[in-house]
């Protein structure tokens, strides 16, 4: 899920890496909602606040709406910046951005349990963290799937989904396996990011600040996941070859599997 | 070598920003700080204000409070003073004071209320200025109508 890079991703790559991470886009949205009262998961809002305050000339508004809107933006920017830069593995560079939205997560509801007051300042900062991870979240996404998993990004959603069912009236679009598979792809991330908002909200009630952990776990699990299975699968391959004992072939098969190490 | 120019300066563009905001992201907080007094209540579009005449205001106020459920005060005529610890003195018109604490959320445009019995109103600031303050209730996407209060300050 995390390891492959664009063309090469399958659309169970996509299917896993979308349903898990839009599921921890709609706890992390709900969550600020309920707590903050902003929306840390899309900026579209974002932006017409910006515009709004402009026009009333409210400066000290535009201000905090703009570092809001940096923080997203910064977020996309280092998530795609980390998996153009790597060149030795694929899967580190890809991990990277989930492991900084991770702690920047985990930071919140460290904060929260233990030293958040409800001041303003407080809140407004907690927000800007919580749009810089969602951010990372979105960048990467988007950066390995070639732009095929938004997993935050649900105004866009709702529309191609919408375009693809009504191109299902069709029976030549309904017998397109591509077509049918993107459909399939969003509307696993909608469901998904809708159960995350859901779970979200009765855990917060439950738990409080707590939540941001479960979501850092969820995201911990994510970034393992790869890792654990393409280990597992390796030591396999590893042990069926030792029982074969050396012919060429597999010589160079588990040459090649030393190759694609992580 | 370009990419780590270009990071570096994300990073001190958002680090500047972070210290702006420290400087002037605070003026919510500054500007409610003082005494109010509420100057007009308005309800709109509410249905059974155009059905009966005979209703009194308070039987629509005790309607609407029906309507938009348990978490909904009516204020009228108060004096609030907002106090920097966070405490807000509410005067009644007949001299008794009630004290609630209050917190401003989201980027300072959501006021919260929070009440002895635990009861939480929910406040959406419209506009705050030196002068004024108008606040709308916050109230579920579902129930139609704004209830809409204006203060001036003392």
């Amino acid at each position: 899920m995390l390891r492959k890079h664009s063309s090469s991703r399958t659309l169970k790559d996509n299917l896993q890496l979308g349903s898990l991470t839009a599921f921890s886009a709609g706890m992390v949205n709900v969550t600020s909602l309920i707590i903050f009262f902003a929306f840390t998961s899309n900026v579209t809002g974002h932006y017409a606040i910006l515009a709004e305050e402009i026009a009333k000339g409210n400066w000290n508004q535009v201000l905090m709406v703009f570092f809001w809107l940096f923080m997203f933006f910064y977020g996309n920017f280092l998530a795609n910046f980390l998996v153009i830069s790597s060149s030795r593995s694929n899967y580190i560079a890809h991990a990277l951005p989930l492991i900084l939205e991770t702690i920047c997560l985990s930071s919140v509801g460290f904060y929260g349990l233990y030293y958040y007051q409800e001041t303003l300042f407080e809140t407004e900062i907690l927000i800007a963290i919580m749009l810089l991870a969602m951010g990372l979240q979105n960048g990467l996404t988007a950066s390995i799937s070639n732009s095929a998993v938004k997993t935050t990004h649900m105004t866009g959603l709702t529309t191609d989904l919408a375009i693809l069912v009504s191109m299902f009236t069709k029976k030549k679009f309904r017998e397109n396996r591509e077509l049918r598979n993107k459909a399939k792809l969003l509307s696993t991330i909608a469901v998904s990011y809708i159960s995350g908002g859901v779970i979200a909200g009765l855990i917060y009630f439950a738990m409080g600040f707590k939540v941001f952990f479960m979501v850092s776990l969820f995201l911990i699990f994510i970034i393992l996941y790869d890792y654990i299975k393409f280990r597992f699968n390796l030591l396999l391959r590893k042990r069926r070859l030792q029982g074969y004992g050396g012919s060429k072939r597999l010589k160079i098969k588990e040459m090649w599997l030393e190759r694609i190490k992580i | 070598m370009r990419g780590i120019v270009m990071n570096v300066i994300m990073g001190l563009t958002a680090l500047s920003l972070f210290l702006m905001v420290t400087q002037f992201g605070n003026q919510p907080m500054n500007d409610i700080i003082g005494e109010w007094k509420e100057v007009s209540w308005d309800y709109e579009k509410v249905d059974f204000l155009n059905q009966s005449d005979s209703l009194t205001i308070d039987e629509v106020m005790d309607q609407t409070k029906v309507q938009l459920g348990e978490n909904f005060v009516i204020h009228k005529s108060e004096v609030w003073e907002f106090i920097d610890d966070n405490t807000l003195k509410v005067g009644f018109e007949d001299g008794k004071e009630e004290f609630v604490d209050w917190k401003l959320k989201s980027k300072g445009d959501i006021l919260k209320l929070t009440h002895n019995d635990k009861i939480s109103e929910y406040y959406t600031i419209k506009e705050l200025n030196r002068d004024r303050l108008v606040l709308h209730f916050h109230v579920d996407l579902n129930a139609r109508g704004i209830v809409k209060l204006t203060f001036e300050k003392i």
